[in-house]
């Protein structure tokens, strides 16, 4: 079931990104052929692009992304997707998971995208030299380079899907009235993040002022660098994680018991 | 089994209660109509039974299982709102509910819209909304479920298109399976019922065959409800 | 065929009615097969499950037989059709009697009507 509510998903958004990334491939494809002919930008406005670029794309990711929970689960096209054979599970992760590889995939054809853009005024080499360089100079081993590689794409998945799964959240907690929904979910969105905000600070400030963390500091500082970045990035990981599983949990409930379309 | 078994079934918004405490039974292979004023809780009431609301207390099981995937499975709902505003084509549509419910025939719906002159190949947000609600009804009646609900799928309508529904439900008797089909509108479709069930402030005001109904009280149903219901 | 149900009695029993009027008029010959409750159901707009019964009723008068598999037959008894038939009429002439008595018309004077309106018909004229 999970498999072809996914399938539709892709289906969707595809047809919103598909012709996107084509369009910039090409876009850049041309650029970059002008450029060979003597037809240059300048830096300046190359940068430019790019960031309107990175940003106009995240835009619609994040459009997308609200608009296919939004109106496929809690307007009238629910009557459909909630009537499915199915539970909710399916419907919040199909829509998770599909996002969040469109996501990543627009993340990949910006990067390519710009790269051509670039690529006459780049020498290849002289990146591949500086990538070796800055290895070089990482006082880890490779087995350690690639843990840490790791940790930080699964920080990354984990914060996409955290932060996804608070729009979810914020979503589907507007079904609690009956009117001003958009306002509502907005509310949510400004409470949690707020929340959020406040718990960290005073994670923070505990961190700072408590003896108990000083001696956890020193205790840290005792450490190898590698073993101090391990710390962090698990206590990074668990707490990602746990606000995932929050946010899961919290639009899960909504969409099984408190569900109320009009 | 009784196909549908509502046992002591309340639900309230807030301090607002539209069911209060519903008994009722369906076997199969009735066609019954869910009769009552507009806020006399019949929406709800269909909703639970879909899984779309979940009850404040008492129970609503469809074939003895309370509302889940396994229910949705065999249960068809024609909501009043129209849901196909989409991108997709008809023939999505088809593809949509072949990959979803394994009971969808889909050569009685193919036909089904043959019939009426509607393309496949049509955009579902291009067609007008007469031409939604139809192929909402046949998306939903091309289904070989256990028990359709049909929510008010002659509110709104041309004669025509209600005449249309109305064969369209009966040439798809089977008995087997149960039609509720909830109306404000009792004159049209008395004739296509087995059994009405009135609702009034979210209770049973009265649950009786259309036959019993007219030969103890000599008149319609549809006359018998403008008495119990008269303003 | 075209259907009418009145609202204030039971569907099933105008039903069985008209499928009398059919089967006395030869529109269902003696031993003929009748539509399928299905075909009736759709023919009439009306639930299967009333026409179920109103065959089942005439059934029971023995107007009708069902064989297992392929459905519904008249019965092949012309004798029970025109009994049938008789009760119809004599049905209709006694409402007519009575109707007629209402407006003030003696058995003698409505047989005197419908003799002379016998006479105008085969006169092919429209006065009385």
């Amino acid at each position: 079931m999970l498999g072809k509510l996914m399938k539709y998903e892709f289906l969707a958004m595809g047809r919103v990104f598909i012709p996107l990334f084509g369009a910039l491939l090409l876009v850049s494809i041309v650029n970059s052929i002008l450029g060979h002919f003597g037809f240059r930008v300048s830096a300046g406005i190359g940068i430019a692009v790019s960031v309107i670029l990175m940003v106009g794309i995240a835009v619609i990711v994040l459009i997308l992304t609200l608009q296919r929970f939004w109106t496929n689960l809690l307007t009238n096209e629910g009557y459909l997707m909630m009537t499915l054979p199915t539970g909710p599970d399916n419907l919040i992760l199909s829509k998770l998971f599909v996002a969040t590889i469109w996501g990543f995939a627009s993340a990949v054809v910006v990067t390519v995208a710009i790269l051509i853009m670039a690529i006459s005024d780049i020498d290849l080499s002289s990146i591949h030299n500086g990538i070796r360089y800055m290895f070089s100079q990482i006082p880890f081993t490779s087995h350690q380079i690639t843990l840490l590689i790791f940790q930080f794409g699964l920080m990354l998945v984990l914060g996409s899907l955290a932060n996804t799964l608070m729009l979810y959240a914020c979503m589907a907690l507007s079904m609690l009235v009956n009117k001003y929904r958009a306002l509502v979910s907005f509310g949510a969105f400004i409470g949690i993040t707020t929340v959020l905000q406040i718990i960290m600070t005073i994670i923070m400030v505990l961190a700072i002022r408590s003896h108990l963390i000083m001696d956890f500091e020193s205790y840290i500082h005792s450490l190898t660098a590698f073993s101090g970045i391990q710390i962090y990035t698990w206590i990074t990981i668990v707490f990602t994680a746990i606000l995932c599983a929050l946010f899961y949990l919290v639009t899960r409930y909504m969409l099984k018991r408190r569900l109320n379309l009009q | 089994m009784a196909i549908l078994n509502c046992n002591e079934l309340r639900k309230s918004y807030g301090s607002k209660v539209a069911l209060n405490g519903i008994n009722l039974t369906i076997e199969p292979g009735r066609i019954v109509g869910l009769l009552g004023p507009n806020g006399s809780g019949k929406t709800t009431l269909i909703k639970i039974c879909t899984g779309l609301l979940t009850p404040t207390s008492g129970q609503a099981l469809i074939n003895g299982m309370s509302p889940g995937p396994e229910t949705k499975a065999i249960v068809s709902f024609l909501p009043e709102a129209t849901y196909l505003n989409s991108w997709m084509k008809v023939s999505h549509m088809l593809s949509f509910f072949k990959d979803f419910y394994s009971d969808f025939n889909l050569d009685k719906a193919q036909d089904m819209l043959r019939n009426l002159g509607i393309s496949e190949k049509d955009a579902l947000r291009s067609l007008s909304k007469g031409t939604k609600e139809k192929v909402q009804l046949i998306l939903v009646m091309a289904r070989e479920a256990k028990l359709y609900l049909l929510d008010e799928p002659i509110g709104g309508v041309d004669p025509a298109a209600r005449d249309y529904i109305l064969n369209t439900i009966i040439k798809n008797y089977n008995p087997d399976a149960s039609v509720v089909i909830s109306t404000h509108l009792i004159y049209d479709i008395e004739q296509v019922l087995d059994d009405v069930i009135f609702l009034k402030n979210g209770e049973i005001a009265l649950s009786s065959s259309v036959d019993d109904l007219r030969e103890n009280h000599g008149m319609s149903v549809d006359a018998y409800f403008r008495e119990v219901f008269r303003c | 065929m075209t259907w009418r149900f009145e609202p204030d009695r039971p569907i099933y029993i105008q039903l069985q009615e008209q499928l009398k009027l059919a089967i006395v008029s030869g529109q269902y010959p003696p031993g003929g097969k009748l539509p399928a409750v299905r075909d009736l159901a759709e023919d009439a707009s009306v639930n299967p499950n009333t026409v179920q019964r109103a065959l089942a009723e005439l059934e029971r008068e023995m107007l009708v037989y069902a064989q297992r598999t392929s459905g519904r037959f008249v019965t092949e008894e012309s004798e029970m059709i025109e009994k049938i038939k008789t009760e119809m009429a004599l049905k209709l002439v006694d409402e007519f009697v009575s109707k007629m008595a209402a407006i003030g018309y003696s058995k003698d004077e409505t047989n005197a009507m419908l003799t002379k309106i016998e006479e105008v018909e085969e006169r092919g004229d429209t006065q009385l």
